[in-house]
């Protein structure tokens, strides 16, 4: 932040809302489809009609003590829902059911990495969240404001629906970092099954508390300073900015010697980040909690086998996952970036690792390749030929035989990178082929031999085209050498390389390739064809 | 002159249906609506089921499809619930014939059934229950039936329902029965599913049962207790069927609860209470121990709390919004929506209980009072948990004296009125316990219903009912249902 007398660190702690996603509403029977006509999914219950009760919904339990485990909560013994008292139109109790005493989980943690610098890719951090509490609560209802005919419509299609509420401590520092935290969670709840993660469809809402404090810490004081709260944030980007913006905002008040008011405020801009304030009330809005008569206490233990019968181990589950790709695999965060990564279903990482033991590829790969083999070449493949929704089982190609292409395209380095991809693509357009087998029909194997590659060259160059068209560019080649020009003579020996490697179809390997061609050029004499 | 086969169940039920219909808007003001055609059990059911030769009465209160509820004007129109209670269908599965709906005060708050939309409720002992002509006893000096749930005990003790439903928080279902010389009774929380109950405190609420008899009010029972999937308190099991034999009633050990017994309390109930007890020492030979539950003084206090914390909550959904009153011209603004029609639905009563609840509930008060009082709550509990491991059952009486005239009522406030009045019957809510409230004397002078009451442990409806029985066959108390000159009583045999 320029132009500030004093460094300012920014303090930030998020409030994510996940929806459930449970085929029914946490204490009714109502369906949870989205975008559904108005007021069509709505039971008594959720209409708060006089004398119907709450029924728990164990399915929503499941799924929230799923993520719970997921992220190394500590699951509390006992857990009780709260009433949280507010009057608007779209709740129509008048109050909230949610976990105000006693949530379903406290202190968790989810590792995730980002990239502080915007303009550098290759800058990425990891950071650890803490997940104070995990809650579960009722969504409410919307409403929709026609300030021309002076209407407020509602529609009670979402009240009741689950929602699970996580709560991370105040140690994020920046809008990227918080992003890249939203991001994480997102996998992480996605491969869980619990909740589909769109923050555009508004399955996944996040406000961020925003405060600022003197960098380094002042002496003696762990203090925060006063925060705000910024809502109406639809997009990772848009989160970003938001709190980017505040930070700055916040900062430039406290450097000329003001007081940060403790507000909430709104999302105004998208593409600045700009928020406004919503102070509309000057009192704090008191909720009255009070325990749910109506549904005895929760014993989460009771649930715990439904809830992790299918979770993944800790290595399967994104945060894992991805630090074994990364330690074990050798892939880049860049790979890991990648969208066609993103969501990919645990088969396939299976499905890689069966065909990295059939490769007997030693571990840990440290070569980047295999990464760029499986992401870019394999799943790239699967993404254009097959679908967005194929997995790696689905192109038919055999663990065994990836294998063989991996062994053939990695630690041997038997074949080069154009050529593995022109195989990957043969392969998927007849799975059963073996890869070997096919390398050696088509004789596509690295020619690594100088003698072989000087022969293989010389027959190159007095391809009757090649010395006709090229001619000028010899002469002008003498010229630069006799001159010493040998910037220019070197782009000269690039171009010839650079069609010998083409009418070779990749079969020289390249470094020796660029010491045959230089050396048969300068010397100005080809030697006759053998 | 049922068994007889002289009067079948379908004269029955017309006689029945036709009495009520004219005493709806009579000064005995016990019913408030009358049951639609589809109210009534299905064709399959009926002349089977325990309880066929039933005509009950439904309290206000409990959802019936299709008729209007609460005694409020906050749902007394645009409200039609489109669904039945648990409890009112589990009767129709069994054959009962549903009559209407009774009188009853707004949302269950009041002692004295006077507060009520559609008017107070007479007592039927002292006023002349069927006609529509003019009592003897003026406009406003008649005897109260007793609240909430009045008009259902006047329309049992009148003998125009053989049964009827309640509901009891505080003591709503025994003290119209104690008052209106018929019997009451307050099931274990739990035993009764409450979905379709409009509710008043959910931590306490109970579908309770009025009848003229012990073994009538049982046979309500049996019919609904047991579990609802659509009421997470309600019991996870099927209890066993209320029933007795006399052997139950011997060897019982009774504890007399000395701190229920206060300045307020009339001579005669003193005497009706002390009577039962010598007749159970000296005439059954049981013996009755004097027992202490020392947090009784409390009781009422934390009571208050729990009660006001609830209604702020309950009542908060009664906006003019989704369904309901709304009041015209009152949507300049959502304030004024709120204010309008809040103000308009609620009488003084229901306002002072939100106000106060909500006081309880803020957060720099949250500790003092509520969970203050959920701590006096466990108390309570306590008191009785401890006493029940030394005694069987609880002899005591349910209202501190008979009935009082309405003019006499109204002098004081309904907190007041709470305060004082269900000092015997409030603490077992607290505590969950089954309860039964039987006649077993007249007062002198007036003539006025005394009752006693008997109180359990949780679930032990039936060693309450067999003392209450053998009570009530010791009392021979003359039920007004068997005079009155339109009692079903007097068909049946």
């Amino acid at each position: 932040m320029s132009g500030l007398k004093r460094l300012w660190q920014g303090v930030i702690g998020l409030e994510v809302h996940a929806q459930i996603s449970s085929a029914s509403k946490l204490f009714s029977a109502s369906p949870t489809a989205f975008n559904m006509p108005v007021n069509t999914q709505v039971s008594l219950f959720d209409a708060a009609i006089p004398g119907t009760l709450p029924v728990l919904n164990q399915r929503c339990v499941e799924l929230a003590l799923k993520t719970a485990l997921a992220l190394n909560c500590r699951i509390n013994d006992v857990s009780a829902f709260d009433r949280k008292h507010y009057f608007y139109a779209d709740m129509p109790a008048g109050y909230q059911i949610t976990q105000h005493f006693r949530p379903l989980a406290n202190h968790g943690r989810l590792e995730f990495y980002w990239q502080p610098d915007d303009n550098d890719p290759t800058s990425i951090a990891e950071s650890v969240a803490d997940i104070v509490q995990l809650q579960l609560e009722q969504d409410s209802g919307r409403s929709l404001h026609d300030s021309e005919r002076q209407l407020s419509l509602i529609d009670l299609n979402r009240a009741g629906v689950a929602l699970m509420e996580l709560i991370t401590g105040p140690t994020l520092t920046c809008g990227a970092e918080a992003a890249g935290f939203v991001r994480e969670l997102v996998d992480l709840l996605r491969c869980l099954g619990a909740c589909t993660g769109s923050l555009a469809e508004g399955a996944l809402r996040v406000d961020a508390n925003v405060s600022c404090r003197p960098a380094p810490p002042a002496a003696g004081g762990s203090g925060l300073g006063v925060r705000t709260e910024i809502k109406n944030i639809n997009s990772l980007a848009a989160l970003a900015r938001a709190i980017d913006f505040e930070v700055a905002r916040q900062a430039a008040v406290l450097d000329a010697g003001g007081e940060v008011i403790n507000e909430t405020r709104a999302l105004a801009d998208d593409a600045t980040g700009r928020s406004v304030s919503m102070r509309d009330k000057e009192r704090v809005q008191d909720y009255r909690f009070m325990p749910e008569p109506n549904l005895p206490p929760l014993f989460p233990s009771d649930l715990l086998p439904a809830a992790s019968v299918d979770l993944p181990p800790p290595d399967q589950l994104p945060p894992g996952l991805r630090r074994r790709l990364r330690q074990e695999l050798g892939f880049s965060y860049q790979h890991l970036a990648s969208s066609v990564v993103a969501a990919r279903p645990l088969a396939d990482w299976r499905y890689l690792d069966a065909a990295v033991t059939a490769a007997k590829l030693s571990r840990p790969v440290t070569s980047p390749h295999l990464g760029r083999w499986f992401v870019h070449c394999f799943l790239g493949n699967c993404f254009r030929l097959l679908g967005e929704s194929a997995a790696a089982e689905d192109s038919g190609i055999s663990v065994e035989s990836f294998g063989a292409f991996l062994s053939l395209a990695m630690d041997c380095a038997m074949i080069s990178e154009e050529v593995g991809e022109r195989l990957l693509k043969r392969m998927f357009a007849q799975p059963s082929m073996d890869p070997l087998a096919e390398v050696q029909r088509l004789n596509w194997f690295l020619t690594r031999n100088p003698t072989e590659v000087a022969s293989r060259f010389s027959q190159f160059f007095h391809r009757q085209d090649i010395a006709s068209k090229n001619l000028d560019q010899l002469v002008k080649y003498g010229k630069f050498k006799l001159r010493g020009n040998s910037k220019k003579a070197s782009v000269i020996e690039e171009r010839f390389l650079a069609l010998f490697m083409e009418a070779t179809e990749y079969t020289v390997d390249r470094t020796v390739a660029a010491k045959v061609v230089a050396d048969i050029l300068q010397s100005g004499v080809a030697p006759p064809p053998s | 002159a049922i068994s007889s086969g002289a009067i079948t169940p379908d004269l029955l039920r017309s006689s029945a249906v036709a009495a009520c219909r004219r005493s709806v808007g009579s000064s005995l003001n016990a019913f408030v609506s009358l049951a639609e055609p589809q109210h009534q059990p299905p064709v399959a059911n009926r002349g089977q089921g325990s309880l066929y030769n039933f005509c009950t009465a439904g309290c206000d209160t409990p959802g019936l499809a299709g008729s209007a509820t609460c005694g409020s004007p906050t749902l007394a129109e645009n409200f039609l619930p489109s669904y039945t209670a648990t409890s009112i269908i589990r009767l129709l599965d069994e054959g009962a014939w549903l009559l209407g709906k009774t009188n009853l005060d707004p949302f269950g708050m009041g002692s004295g059934c006077s507060d009520g939309l559609h008017g107070p409720v007479r007592n039927p002992w002292r006023s002349s229950p069927c006609s529509s002509s003019v009592a003897p006893d003026s406009a406003t000096n008649f005897y109260i039936a007793g609240g909430s749930s009045g008009g259902s005990a006047a329309a049992v003790a009148s003998g125009l329902a053989v049964g009827a439903l309640a509901s009891d928080t505080g003591g709503s279902s025994r003290i119209p029965a104690a008052f209106c010389g018929i019997v009451g009774l307050k099931p274990t929380y739990g035993r009764v599913s409450r979905h379709g109950l409009v509710p008043l405190v959910n931590a306490l609420d109970c579908v309770s049962i009025m009848a003229n008899t012990v073994t009538d009010a049982c046979l309500l029972l049996n019919a609904m207790q047991g579990p609802d999937e659509n009421d997470s308190t309600c019991c996870p099991e099927r209890p066993e069927p209320v029933g007795w034999s006399d052997e139950l009633a011997a060897g019982l050990k009774i504890g007399v609860p000395a701190e229920f017994s206060t300045p307020g309390m009339s001579a005669s109930v003193l005497d009706t209470w002390s009577s039962a007890v010598t007749h159970l020492e000296s005439d059954l030979g049981l013996t009755c121990l004097p027992v202490s539950l020392p947090h009784t003084p409390l009781s009422i206090k934390a009571y208050s709390v729990l009660c006001c914390a609830e209604v702020a909550s309950n009542m908060a959904r009664y906006d003019g919004i989704e369904f309901g009153l709304r009041v015209r011209d009152s949507e300049n603004s959502v304030e004024s929506l709120y204010t309008a029609n809040r103000l308009a639905g609620f009488n003084s009563v229901i306002r002072s209980r939100v106000l106060a609840g909500n006081y309880f509930l803020l957060r720099r008060n949250y500790k003092a009072y509520y969970e203050q009082a959920r701590k006096v709550w466990r108390l309570i509990k306590e008191d009785f948990d401890r006493v029940f491991q030394s005694v069987d059952l609880l002899v005591c009486p349910a209202a501190i004296t008979a009935a009082p005239t309405y003019r006499d009522f109204v002098q004081a406030d309904n907190r007041y009125r709470t305060s004082t009045m269900d000092l015997c019957t409030q603490s077992v809510n607290l505590a969950g316990l089954p309860s039964i409230v039987l006649p077993t004397g007249l007062e002198e002078g007036t003539g006025l219903p005394l009752a006693v009451q008997v109180i359990g442990p949780a679930m032990a409806e039936a060693r309450v009912a067999a003392l209450a029985a053998s009570l009530e066959s010791w009392a021979r108390f003359p039920l007004l249902a068997e005079s009155s000159e339109c009692s079903l009583l007097r068909l049946l045999d």
